[in-house]
């Protein structure tokens, strides 16, 4: 089953009365359970497209199917209710909630899929991030790797089928870039998630095992794609 | 983590903002709710059964001067009458019977009244209620017999700590400064149980014993000749319809004894609602003041909202990307500001009845009557749905500015 | 629209609290009290629920008039607005001659009934009373006759129920007194 399907997407921004194309995708999938690593420069468009698979941003044309439910025609509501359930997000900036705790931010990250908080399960992925002795830590306490590693866990707490991740590794140490990545793709294969991750750091795809696309200034997806 | 945890890191957060806002509510309605009971209490207080009393026989004066000083023992009498005219007004049929008595004197602060000796025994300070000096009900001793005996009210007795046997010196006046009548010691032989009303701060001596006091030669006489006797009014108990309803008769009565030349009959429950029309205004101000207080208190409150709000747009936006609806959102503003007023409304009852019984205890001390912290005014029962409301109504402006909320615009760098 | 929406909400709660308040204010107004006097005109009270007849001129007196059973009682007060203050007058008694609505004329004596606590006597008493079966079914009656009031002999014109004003017979007259 394919997790991902986009069909003749296209997205475009009006600009001095004339139309900007940011997106301009025939057609492009990803299998149930697979991770792909999606490589471009910067403003080619791979967060605008992760947007429009998350649901946060609705294309000018074309198709988006995730899970099987077409997102494109979806109201902004279920869109909202469908991401909480079924989709798991990791920012460039983590993106965490200062005044909670790391416990209590992987567990706001169960809160909208409606399902009972699991302490347990939120301290098992903290420990499995490496961070079980920071569970009452706040952001402001932790280095930026860790807070990255609370954001993964957070996304993942809540058994998505997806995984989007925006440049994970853009505010750390490139040193640590491949670990998070690594970190990252260990905890999407154990927990059964699909994994689309962008960035356009050559490190983090030279650490990146599995598929790996291209996008290129002309906005389309590149034909010929590298499998790691 | 559910939504009602949610609102309590966010009221948390912003513990600050939260806590004035908070406060500032309280304020407003403590105010409303000392306001309206301490109205309540006092208008249950004055217009209950005119405390025992159907009419007041009374000189040519002001009729609330005499009620005033007749029921609630303050102010002063504004004349005398003749014993004869009383006597003329007991013949008439609709009265049942009469309680005579002088004021004018005092002792300690408190006033000291002689009055006929079946006060102490007949006298309804409530219907069916009498005057107790048995233990357990709070009394002690008995009712004054002789010329140089008196009794007190439960307060008297307890302010001055009052002990059966203990004698006093009365004060020819109600100022201080006022000449002791020093060669007449009068003895404490009973103390009447509590009653919740002003007879409670009174000293009440034998009828008689007004004219033979030291300094009294000039009235001595009326002691013993009910010709040239002279008191200061009478509580006059008047005949009712069957039911308990006052008799309709009483205008008669009052429009004849108004024609005298010395005196009037005065009825309590009609003098005492130009009282409330005098404190009325006060009363309204009050309020006016509270309901005032109150609304700047939530404009405190919505604009505590607004800047949180502006703090908390990025939290907002990562709640919407992690599946919360734009009604969630609306929904935990709209929460967020009924909590908080609701919680400003707890605290503004607790204050509330605080100031009430500050209020009441400075009452009891001055007047009597008694007012309770306990008691359960109507803005008790309106308040807290109405906070709510207005914390609901006040709440809408930020919460519907949290809905407009966009997700991307307040969250990622757009690569 | 939301500086709209605040707008409303303010006028909405402002409203709320200005009707409880008058409400509640309301409440404190009713106290228990016997029936109140009879209103006339403006400033005229019948003090006891009966009908104020003018004795010649408003501003002379009042004889105020109330029929009970068969008894019909008769105060006699000041003028104006002092309707509640008793005029003695040294009659012993006062004859009134009586016309019923069948036209039937009958007469009718007052005697003095002093009050007793406002020192009055026979010879200087403000209030009469007089009785005749016929008055138990008398709904409706004129009456006239004459008293010695304030100096001088005057004459009395009673219409019962309404009262009788002689500024009401005037041409372009008002409202009856009385009840």
């Amino acid at each position: 089953m394919k997790i991902i399907e986009v069909s003749d997407l296209l997205m475009t921004y009006p600009l001095d009365g004339h139309a900007l194309t940011v997106l301009d995708i025939p057609a492009w999938s990803v299998d149930e359970g697979e991770q792909v690593a999606l490589f471009g420069p910067s403003g080619c468009g791979k967060s605008t497209l992760l947007h429009i698979i998350a649901g946060l941003q609705t294309p000018t044309a074309g198709t988006v199917r995730v899970c099987g439910q077409q997102l494109t025609t979806m109201g902004e509501a279920a869109r909202d209710r469908f991401r909480g359930r079924r989709i798991g997000y990791v920012f460039q900036n983590f993106n965490l909630l200062q005044g909670y705790t790391a416990l209590d931010n992987v567990l706001v990250g169960m809160t909208f899929s409606h399902q009972r908080p699991d302490r347990g399960a939120a301290e098992a992925l903290l420990a499995e991030v490496g961070l079980s002795d920071r569970l009452r830590h706040y952001p402001a306490q932790m280095s930026i790797g860790e807070q990255q590693r609370v954001a993964i866990a957070r996304a993942l707490v809540k058994k998505p089928a997806l995984i989007l991740a925006d440049e994970p590794t853009g505010s750390l140490d490139p040193r640590r870039s491949g670990d998070v990545v690594a970190s990252l793709q260990a905890a999407c294969r154990k927990h059964g998630c699909s994994l689309l991750l962008v960035s356009h750091e050559p490190e983090v795809i030279a650490a990146f095992q599995r598929r790996i696309a291209f996008m290129d200034l002309n906005r389309a997806m590149a034909a010929g794609e590298a499998l790691a | 983590m559910n939504l009602a945890r949610i609102i309590a890191k966010s009221l948390r957060q912003h513990w600050l903002s939260t806590g004035m806002a908070v406060f500032s509510i309280a304020l407003g309605v403590a105010l409303l709710v000392s306001v309206v009971s301490l109205r309540e209490q006092a208008h249950r207080n004055f217009t209950d059964v005119g405390l025992g009393v159907d009419a007041v026989l009374g000189p040519k004066g002001s009729p609330l001067q005499i009620v005033l000083n007749a029921v609630y023992h303050l102010e002063e009498m504004p004349g005398k009458i003749p014993w004869t005219t009383y006597e003329k007004v007991l013949k008439d049929p609709l009265v049942v019977e009469g309680i005579p008595f002088c004021t004018g004197h005092s002792y300690a602060g408190f006033r000291v009244n002689a009055i006929g000796d079946r006060f102490q025994t007949d006298f309804e300070y409530q219907p069916g209620k009498h005057f107790s000096f048995r233990l357990e009900d709070g009394g002690q001793g008995r009712p004054f017999e002789k010329h140089d005996e008196a009794v007190a009210g439960w307060e008297v007795a307890k302010e001055l700590g009052i002990r059966l046997g203990d004698s006093f010196n009365p004060v020819c006046g109600v100022r201080a400064g006022d000449p002791v009548h020093i060669h007449d010691n009068i003895r404490f032989v009973g103390i009447m149980g509590p009653t919740g009303t002003p007879h409670d701060r009174a000293i009440y001596i034998p009828l008689t014993t007004f004219y033979t006091l030291g300094g009294h030669e000039a009235v001595a006489e009326m002691a013993v000749n009910e010709e040239h006797r002279e008191i200061s009014g009478a509580y006059l108990k008047i005949r009712r319809l069957p039911g308990g309803a006052m008799n309709p008769g009483i205008m008669d009565l009052k429009y004849n004894i108004n024609q005298s030349a010395t005196a009037q009959l005065v009825v309590p429950n009609e003098v005492l609602p130009s009282l409330f029309n005098i404190i009325g205004w006060v009363d309204k101000t009050l309020l006016a003041i509270a309901l005032l207080v109150t609304l700047l208190s939530a404009l405190f409150l919505l604009v505590s909202l607004l800047s949180a709000l502006r703090e908390r747009r990025r939290d907002l936006a990562l709640m919407r990307s992690l599946g919360a609806t734009r009604r969630t959102v609306l929904g935990l503003m709209l929460s967020e500001s009924v909590a908080m007023a609701v919680l400003g409304g707890v605290l503004g009852l607790g204050i509330g009845h605080g100031i009430v019984a500050i209020g009441a205890e400075a009452i009891r001390v001055e007047t009597g009557l008694r007012f309770s912290a306990f008691y359960l005014s109507s803005a008790d029962v309106l308040l807290l749905p109405a906070i709510a409301i207005l914390g609901l109504v006040v709440g809408l402006v930020p919460a519907i500015q949290a809905y407009r909320t966009g997700v991307l615009k307040n969250l990622v760098p757009v690569s | 629209m939301i500086s709209k929406f605040f707008k409303l909400a303010t006028v909405v709660f402002l409203a709320m609290a200005v009707a409880g308040g008058c409400q509640k204010a309301d409440e404190g107004k009713t106290a228990p009290k016997p029936a109140p006097a009879t209103k006339a005109e403006a400033g005229h009270d019948a003090h006891h629920g009966g009908c104020l007849n003018a004795i010649e001129l408003c501003a002379v007196g009042h004889a105020e008039v109330k029929v009970e059973g068969g008894t019909l009682r008769c105060w006699l007060v000041g003028g104006e607005n002092e309707t509640g203050k008793s005029v003695r007058v040294p009659d012993a008694e006062i004859r009134l001659t009586v016309k019923l609505e069948s036209g039937e004329e009958k007469p009718l004596v007052l005697a003095a009934k002093p009050i007793a606590v406002a020192d009055e006597k026979a010879g200087d008493c403000s209030y009469f009373e007089g009785a005749a079966d016929w008055l138990k079914g008398a709904a409706k009656f004129q009456a006239t006759g004459t008293v010695h009031f304030k100096g001088q002999v005057r004459k009395i014109q009673i219409r019962y129920p309404e009262g009788f004003d002689p500024d009401d017979d005037a041409p372009g007259g008002g409202a009856p007194a009385g009840k």
